[in-house]
């Protein structure tokens, strides 16, 4: 039987995938992986409960294979997409997924913009969802008991303000861990911060804003976030030269881990609220 | 006509089509061809002509004819006289299904009244399709030959291109979209049911398998990503995926099996028609357009009740496909490989067959000897071309090849079938794993 040699196979693959989704099921630990998506931010969230957030897009359709591999292939629905800003190499992933996933809700900062992309995001979002939501700070997105992520900024409407002071800033904490997540947020907008609640910004991961351009992640900001690990999330000789040299010497001063998505590609942390672990775990 | 006549037919104008795609003689050349063949022809009716005069006549008269296929097809004067390195504003259609990458996606683009066209590098949004009205601005530039990071040598991508009339290029252009469907009616439809189709296996297939049963089942140009498609290439296997004669064949088969309930003339009708219509859906690239006019002979010898022979099958189907286009015999990379690779399924795999007796079991001798006979037949190119084969491409071939039908089964099964009450996930999985063992050897062969 020529059927014999394919079917053997399709049995062992049968097994290995009932094991996966076994194995895929428990634990009680919250997930933030900071995705290799080449030039650009894309960062996925997974509460204990299942609910899970994508921050950010990437440029393209890379951001389709890294989610590909984080998610179980039966799992086709993200609860909730945030738009930090409208440039390209934060949403231009949204269009497919919106296509190809189920979404609850997508959040946007409300800056306008007139590129194609950002008008086929909106499309696709108002096709997929009906509206989108607008980001203001003291939202707080309830994911799992203890768990939330609490937007910092914009706290005022930024229709028509350059697309990267507009980004959207947030905060993820969950038990003792905290994430600090800042889309292409220029210095202006750290000091702002800084002088809204300089202590609520202390956080265990930093998102270094804008790529590490040194537009963004002044000194004084990174003092008082003082994160363990900082992430870059750029692309493998981008052409703008991110990260720049002065902010990578900044991160060293404060002593704090700089891992890079251009280095490392997709990196994963892992925490159960008390303890922080960078995977592999 | 005898078989020599059809031999000397075919060989006269290859060798014709062979030698104008290096030199360029003009027209006295071919009048001392066409004098030559008229000698001949002369010769040949005089009485106890020698046979050989008869032959000449025939090889010199088909040879002109093919330096002048050539020259008709050929519009470097044209091209000559193009505007570049100046900003222009051109309007025509996009006549090609967009090839949509990670970062851009790739049109072919044909201004009005343009023997040529133009291949255009534009941004993923506004989403472009087939049939699209554009006026485009930009700043022509020729396309180059350029050298191989890897091996040194010259990578013939510009030749490859003008085998199919693309001499220019131009990166975002400023784009207006002026219309909507004015391409080709029946295409139009095609594409449209293909998006449909492929929309349903993206919603419910994550990447990269998605993009791997898309190219396996309908040779779509989704992007698997400059990564995979290294590693499909390093592994020998990126035939697969661009949906091969292979891959064709069985859907060929497939059909005539569906069908098999009707009479014979009306089954072999309905095949043809089917094939052909899924061969343009699939973009009649030159190893499925070669797969599709082989199925073509061989319903016709059905139908007429003859002998299928293969050598002569693919012989018939590569001397159709050089008449329509002669460029495809010296410039076309996928063209010569397809015609190899078959030519050596058929004729080396059963000598290899022969040799492989101590493989018991004979699906895997048969496998053995195909995949042997392939890889052996397309080896002289790939070394004329610089470029070494992995040995490791065989027994990557040997752990791939044989689930293909299945992969494309459930893959066309998670296309077709309604997402009802969950119901589809008997499809979606098996596809999932199949496609997922697919990407682990791949991987795997890759990696060394």
């Amino acid at each position: 039987m020529f059927l014999k040699l394919p079917l053997t196979l399709f049995l062992i693959l049968a097994n290995v995938l009932v094991w996966t989704i076994i194995y895929d099921s428990n634990q009680n630990v919250l997930t933030v992986a900071f995705l290799d998506v080449g030039q650009g931010d894309a960062i996925f969230i997974e509460a204990p409960n299942g609910n899970q957030i994508l921050i950010d897009a990437g440029s393209g359709r890379q951001v389709l294979r890294a989610l590909g591999q984080i998610m179980p292939f039966y799992d086709r629905s993200i609860d909730l997409l945030i738009a930090t800003h409208p440039d390209a190499d934060h949403i231009g992933g949204f269009p497919e997924i919106l296509k190809r996933y189920e979404v609850g809700m997508v959040m946007e900062p409300g800056v306008g913009s007139d590129t194609a992309t950002y008008q086929a995001f909106r499309q696709a979002a108002i096709q997929a969802v009906g509206t989108t939501t607008l980001a203001r700070r003291g939202m707080k997105v309830a994911l799992d008991s203890d768990l939330v992520l609490e937007i910092l900024f914009p706290d005022q409407d930024p229709t028509d303000w350059e697309t990267n002071t507009a980004s959207i800033v947030a905060r993820l904490t969950y038990g003792e861990g905290e994430f600090l997540l800042t889309g292409d947020s220029p210095i202006k907008i750290e000091k702002y911060l800084l002088s809204l609640d300089g202590r609520r910004l202390q956080s265990d991961v930093l998102k270094a804003g804008h790529h590490g351009s040194k537009t963004s992640s002044a000194p004084e900001f990174l003092a008082a976030v003082a994160p363990k690990y900082t992430i870059i999330s750029a692309g493998k000789n981008n052409r703008y030269g991110h990260p720049h040299v002065s902010v990578l010497e900044s991160l060293q001063k404060i002593a704090t881990r700089i891992l890079r998505t251009d280095e490392l590609g997709t990196i994963i942390f892992q925490t159960d609220g008390a303890t922080l672990t960078l995977c592999p775990c | 006509m005898s078989r020599d006549a059809i031999l000397c037919i075919t060989f006269g104008f290859v060798a014709g089509v062979f030698a104008r795609s290096f030199f360029n003689l003009g027209w006295p050349l071919i009048f001392l061809f066409l004098l030559l063949a008229v000698v001949a022809v002369g010769q040949s009716f005089l009485a106890r002509a020698p046979r050989a005069w008869r032959v000449a006549a025939l090889f010199f008269l088909f040879f002109s004819l093919g330096i002048l296929r050539f020259d008709l097809k050929d519009q470097s004067d044209f091209v000559r006289t193009m505007k570049r390195l100046e900003t222009t504003t051109l309007s025509g259609l996009i006549v090609s299904e967009p090839e949509r990458r990670d970062q851009k996606t790739q049109l072919i683009f044909r201004p009005d009244h343009s023997p040529v066209k133009i291949l255009l590098f534009v941004s993923p949004y506004p989403e472009l399709i087939y049939g699209d009205r554009l006026q485009v601005t930009g700043r022509l530039t020729r396309i180059k030959n350029f050298q191989s990071a890897d091996t040194g040598r010259t990578v013939a991508y510009a030749d490859y291109l003008a085998a199919s009339e693309i001499y220019d290029q131009m990166f975002e252009p400023k784009i207006v979209l002026l219309a909507h469907g004015e391409g080709w009616w029946l295409i139009t439809q095609l594409y449209k049911l293909k998006t449909v189709w492929l929309g349903r296996l993206a919603q419910v297939m994550p990447e990269p398998a998605a993009s791997l049963l898309a190219g396996l089942t309908l040779g779509a140009r989704e992007s698997l990503g400059t990564e995979w498609t290294e590693r499909f290439r390093r592994a020998g296997l990126l035939h697969i995926v661009v949906l091969s004669g292979y891959n064709l064949s069985i859907v060929a088969a497939t059909i005539l099996t569906l069908l098999g309930f009707l009479a014979k003339r009306k089954r072999l009708v309905i095949a043809a028609v089917a094939i052909s219509l899924f061969t343009m859906m699939v973009g009649a690239g030159p190893a499925t357009l070669r797969a599709c006019l082989m199925a073509f002979v061989a319903l016709l010898a059905q139908a007429t009740g003859r002998r299928y022979r293969a050598v002569w099958a693919l012989i018939i189907a590569a001397f159709a496909m050089i008449v329509v286009n002669p460029k495809v015999l010296v410039f076309d990379p996928g063209f010569q490989l397809s015609f190899l690779a078959t030519l050596g399924l058929i004729v080396l795999a059963p000598l290899i067959g022969a040799k492989l007796g101590f493989i018991k079991w004979s699906p895997a001798r048969e496998l053995m000897a195909m995949t042997l006979a392939a890889q052996l037949a397309v080896f002289p190119w790939f070394l004329w071309h610089g470029i070494i084969l992995s040995p490791l491409a065989l027994p990557a071939n040997l752990l791939v090849l044989p689930i293909v039908p299945l992969t494309m089964l459930f893959g066309f099964l998670t296309m077709f079938l309604p997402s009802l009450a969950g119901l589809i996930w008997l499809v979606v999985a098996p596809a999932w794993l199949l496609s997922t063992y697919i990407l682990a050897v791949v991987k795997l062969i890759a990696s060394f």
